[in-house]
């Protein structure tokens, strides 16, 4: 390797510095040695020693930084670095220092304490820098005791007349004492009054300002109240705009400020946004874009300049401006500012292409009646060049719109048939597909969708052409013209003799199903109108899945892996509870956040990862109950014992139609005992609707090894509701154990260990739905006013519209539709859609009024359902709880 | 930064100097627990360059941006790309003073003269200007260009010292007088 030459090199040309440059090109190339060419490149290097041409020396401690690794090179060095401290050439003090530090040990460092702590005071910046750094990089690396013995020094190096070395001072002074509380702040509030003299140093007492405050502040106080906002204020008129800066992100970060203690922060800003520098300016829209996504009111003061950074030609910055105006601009800028970002969004990149779109979504969900405006932005957007994932969120977006939109239907369909026509996706044209063949037959004038449909299937590929065939027939399905049903059966039958199988297939099964097939081969009459329309509610029927697709795959993949096919699959079994309410509570990807969170602390300890994904698999698995099938609903594990005990348990609920099955897991954290038929005794005495248990015991629960125990209580009657308090109580056989050994004694015996109680509650029979109405209003009518309960109540113990929300959603164990849930801290009333399953599969709706009045909140609220006792019940245990 | 619990001071990540092939002229990655190998920070190099390579003509000075959950900033000089990287909600503006005064410090001691093949061979100053405008771990160190000049060159050791006045340009021979007269004031 060209190293070593050149290392055998370094021996020869003492005097040449010429080397050294080669040496460290390669080093900082990356060119890896062998430890064994390290090392005698190492001692070349360090032969330089000898010379004392200065710019050669400073290149070999550059060198020695880089390459000394082992305990012996770095003795070799240790000499000589020590004696260059002591020398007279000031360059040679800070640097042999900065080295030494960084390769020695912390026994090493208090041999030169005495040198350090006289270079913290001297004179010369690059002197005194070097050993305040040092200082820090000691302490981060763990050899720092010594350094906590300098605060004096280090003190008075805050006076010194260099800035850099007063920023040092302050960073190493503020790491000496960052774990003491209070010398923090004395330290903070003293260097406040006296004022730092250097920038950086006023930039770190500006961070540690910001963390006491937000340390500090307490519900109720504003910070304007607290001394130290005082100093942020001031640094926003320092002179450096760094300073400058640093103030107003720190206010802008600050927990909960409010806008009027936010708002000097933003005209700083503002006052950047027209700086020459682009630096200056992209902080400044960075920082100001962060405040809008919280505080968009607070920022609409910049949206002037804001506008003229769209042209600006960092394209970063123009980026941001943009997203940023349309969270921040009025209802009637809307129109111009689409004009000027369509002039700029060929220029740029996928990447802010797509947060653009983002950004337009969301405006259009905030001013619905500018929707139309917005759309024709998108559609034009579609036409432009772009990548997949560009063109993705574009379609997602309408997706979205359409459905909180509902009068933008007609237009997002328009535009999307168009972007099909010339859509190199495959995966988009089938999405586009599908919604076509879903909300096509419902538009004013469905005929025009076909011929877009159409035209995929004479021009796509396979897949795309499969979707086509699909999204025609369901044309067909839904459509009662006589007309429209014969164009669509002349259009299959060129599919039925498609070259690909699915294709085929499709059009076949849907000609035949459909009863398209007389217009395909004229030899037959064509059914008459009730024929139709039983063969359409026939195939819709055949069509919907019928229960969610997620709970499909969830059953399907355990059916798969149980490995036992000897019965075939039953889909019905799916969708049993979900048939009633066409919805089922098991969605197992929604309950796994849900999950993660409760048991989040103690994850390593309790349950395995699999049950992260499913529930309700463990019980499913246990044979006594395995003929149950899957529950209605599978509670989130909640503990029945403190974190630190002896023994911990957690409970999950599962409740069926005629059943409830308690699933405890069961944590024995004594490593000197092992328990054996360990089982929890349930007091079912105070709950109604409850008979004969079967227990089924965990045989053995060795230390810290999670064991399951079962309970299964019969339910009495369907109509009555299993609520209220369970006793439970551990009870199990001890035998001691060494823990060295892991033997246990022969003998045990009995003993019983006793647990919270379990609450049954109408929130555990709740379960949340498989899907969400779209909307709340059609299905509340579709629900009707059969069962409906109206009531009011005053909720005195709230002083808040969002605690009373909140407290109610707790209660009902219910789901907000509509985004209902947020509440607005100021709002003075409110009104709360939910949504439900309740045990075993009744669909119920809430629709809560709330009201501030002086004292408490007034509720009013209408429940309505598949059953009136259980809306009764539902109503009754809110009048229950006030 | 391990250890350190508290509030950060400001750190620069990186301070990367690469020509327009993406070939490292002088690099040094501070961060040693994101970049803990050759090919990480060779990696890294490749994509910033990408980025750039991306975003059509540069402007002069210096620019910033955000990229891959950094602050990054940029300038383009002659056929090099100096970036300086920082965490994600460091400071913006002190991340591209700590380049702008890397950039003017390398016009200071290397006459204007800064491009691939001057800085390759006065590389020792580079790396020089490099170590004393951060530290090994981040820290800056010293950021007023006239003073990191000095201390660089202030044992005479840049190469231009030892050329005889009567071979330096005009040009050269008034930058070098300046130099002298800045050192004598400032020392």
């Amino acid at each position: 390797m060209a190293m070593v030459s050149d290392e055998r090199a370094l021996a020869k040309y003492k005097d040449e510095d010429m080397i050294m440059s080669p040496l460290l090109y390669l080093v900082g190339q990356g060119d890896r040695l062998t430890p064994e060419e390290a090392t005698e490149v190492f001692f070349s290097v360090t032969k330089l020693f000898q010379a004392n041409q200065p710019s050669l020396r400073r290149l070999v401690y550059l060198a020695i930084k880089e390459l000394a690794h082992t305990a012996e090179e770095v003795i070799i060095v240790t000499n000589c670095l020590t004696k260059d401290i002591n020398s007279d050439v000031d360059m040679y003090r800070a640097n042999a220092t900065r080295v030494l530090c960084k390769i020695t040990d912390a026994q090493m460092v208090q041999q030169i304490e005495r040198y350090l702590k006289q270079e913290i005071v001297d004179k010369n910046p690059v002197v005194a820098s070097a050993a305040l750094v040092s200082g820090q990089q000691l302490i981060m690396h763990n050899k720092g005791d010594v350094v906590r013995r300098w605060v004096n020094e280090v003190t008075q190096a805050l006076d010194h007349k260099s800035p850099m070395v007063q920023y040092h001072a302050l960073a190493l002074l503020y790491l000496i004492k960052q774990h003491d509380r209070l010398a923090v702040s004395k330290l903070v509030q003293s260097m406040c009054q006296q004022g730092a003299r250097s920038p950086m140093a006023t930039v770190l007492l500006v961070r540690y300002v910001a963390r006491i405050l937000s340390e500090e502040v307490t519900e109720g106080t504003e910070y304007k109240d607290m001394p130290f906002f005082g100093f942020l204020e001031h640094c926003l008129r320092h002179r450096s705009d760094i300073v400058m800066y640093e103030a107003a992100r720190a206010i802008a970060l600050l927990p909960n400020v409010s806008p009027a203690e936010l708002q000097p922060a933003v005209s700083v800003l503002q006052r950047f946004l027209v700086q020459s520098r682009p630096a200056v300016r992209f902080a400044a829209i960075r920082t100001l874009s962060m405040i809008a996504s919280s505080m968009p009111l607070a920022v609409t003061s910049c949206n002037a300049d804001m506008e003229v950074l769209i042209s600006d030609p960092n394209r970063s910055i123009a980026t941001l401006a943009i997203t940023t105006l349309l969270r921040t601009g009025s209802e009637n800028s809307i129109e111009r500012l689409l004009k000027q970002i369509q002039n700029f969004l060929c220029e740029i990149s996928d990447e802010f292409k797509v947060k653009i779109v983002v950004a337009i979504h969301a405006l259009c969900i905030k001013y619905p009646s500018k929707y139309y405006a917005l759309m024709n932005f998108l559609g034009n957007a579609l036409r432009e060049e772009g990548g997949y994932e560009f063109k993705r969120a574009i379609v997602e977006a309408y997706l979205g719109l359409m459905n909180k939109i509902p009068e933008s239907k007609e237009t997002c369909l328009s535009h999307l048939c168009e972007f099909i026509e010339d859509c190199e996706h495959a995966q988009l044209s089938t999405r586009v597909l599908h919604l076509l063949g879903k909300e096509g037959p419902h538009m004013p004038e469905p005929g025009k969708y076909i011929r877009y449909i159409y035209n995929r299937l004479i021009l796509e590929n396979a897949v795309v052409r499969a979707a086509a065939v699909s999204a025609l027939a369901s044309f067909a399905a839904e459509s009662a013209s006589e007309s429209l049903r014969k164009s669509v059966a002349i259009l299959l039958r060129q599919s039925l003799m498609d070259s690909d199988d699915e294709v085929r297939d499709r059009a076949v099964f849907f000609s035949q199903k459909l009863g398209l097939e007389a217009y395909q081969k004229k030899a037959t009459a064509p059914p008459g109108p009730e024929e139709v329309a039983e063969l359409q509610e026939d195939t819709k029927q055949g069509m919907n899945i019928p229960c969610p697709v997620p709970n499909l795959e969830v059953e399907l993949t355990r059916y798969l892996s149980s490995g036992i096919f000897d019965t075939p699959f039953d889909m019905t079994k799916v969708s049993k509870a979900a048939l009633v309410t066409s919805k089922d509570s098991e969605v197992s990807a929604r309950n796994e956040s849900l999950f993660g969170d409760s048991t989040g602390p103690d994850a390593g300890l309790g349950v395995s990862a699999k049950a992260q994904v499913d529930l309700a698999e463990e019980v499913m698995a246990t044979p006594e109950f395995s003929s149950f099938g899957r529950p209605f609903k599978s509670c989130p594990p909640k503990d029945l014992t403190e974190a630190e005990t002896e023994y911990t348990a957690k409970v999950i609920v599962h409740l069926y139609e005629a059943h409830v099955i308690l699933e405890f897991i069961c944590v024995n954290t004594l490593n000197d005992q092992l328990l054996e038929d360990v089982f929890i005794q349930v007091d079912t005495s105070d709950v109604s609707g409850l008979g004969g248990m079967t227990i089924v015991p965990a045989p053995r629960l060795a230390y810290g090894e999670p064991s399951r125990s079962y309970v299964c209580i019969d339910r009495t009657e369907v109509d009555e509701y299993p609520l209220g308090q369970l006793a439970c109580t551990m009870k199990f056989s001890v035998k001691d154990m060494d823990p060295t050994t892991g033997e246990a004694d022969e003998e045990g015996y009995e003993d019983e260990y006793g647990l919270d109680d379990l609450e049954l509650d109408v929130a555990t029979l709740m379960a949340k739905p498989g899907e969400l109405p779209s909307s709340f209003k059609s299905a509340w009518e579709a629900l009707g006013p059969d069962n409906e309960v109206a009531d009011s109540f005053m909720l005195e113990q709230h002083d808040s519209i969002s605690s009373a929300v909140t407290a109610v959603m707790d209660l009902l164990g219910m789901t907000a539709c509509d985004g209902t849930d947020n509440v607005n801290d100021r709002a003075r009333g409110h009104i709360l859609l939910l949504t439900g399953v309740f045990v075993p599969g009744v669909q119920v709706m809430v629709h809560a009024k709330f009201v501030l009045t002086s004292e408490c909140v007034a509720l009013e609220l209408v429940l309505r359902s598949e059953l009136h006792a259980v809306s009764e019940l539902l109503a009754n245990s809110i009048s229950g709880s006030d | 930064m391990k250890g350190l619990s508290g509030v950060e001071q400001p750190l620069v990540k990186a301070v990367i100097i690469i020509n327009h092939d993406g070939k490292r002229v002088c690099s040094r990655f501070c961060d040693r627990v994101q970049w803990d190998d050759q090919e990480s920070q060779r990696d890294f190099e490749m994509t910033l360059l990408r980025k750039i390579l991306t975003m059509g003509d540069l402007s002069e000075g210096v620019d910033v941006m955000e990229f891959k959950n950094f602050v990054v900033a940029y300038k383009q000089a002659d056929d090099l790309l100096m970036f300086v990287v920082g965490g994600p909600l460091e400071n913006e503006l002190i991340m591209a003073e700590v380049l702008q005064s890397l950039d003017e410090t390398l016009s200071i001691t290397m006459r204007g003269q800064v491009f691939e093949e001057a800085v390759l061979d006065n590389l020792e100053t580079v790396l020089l200007v490099v170590d004393e405008l951060v530290d090994q771990e981040g820290v800056i160190m010293e950021s007023e260009p006239a003073e990191l000049a000095v201390r660089v060159g202030q044992q005479g050791g840049s190469f231009i010292d030892q050329v005889p006045l009567g071979e330096q340009t005009l040009g050269q021979a008034l930058q070098t007088a300046r130099d002298q007269i800045t050192r004598s004031i400032l020392s």
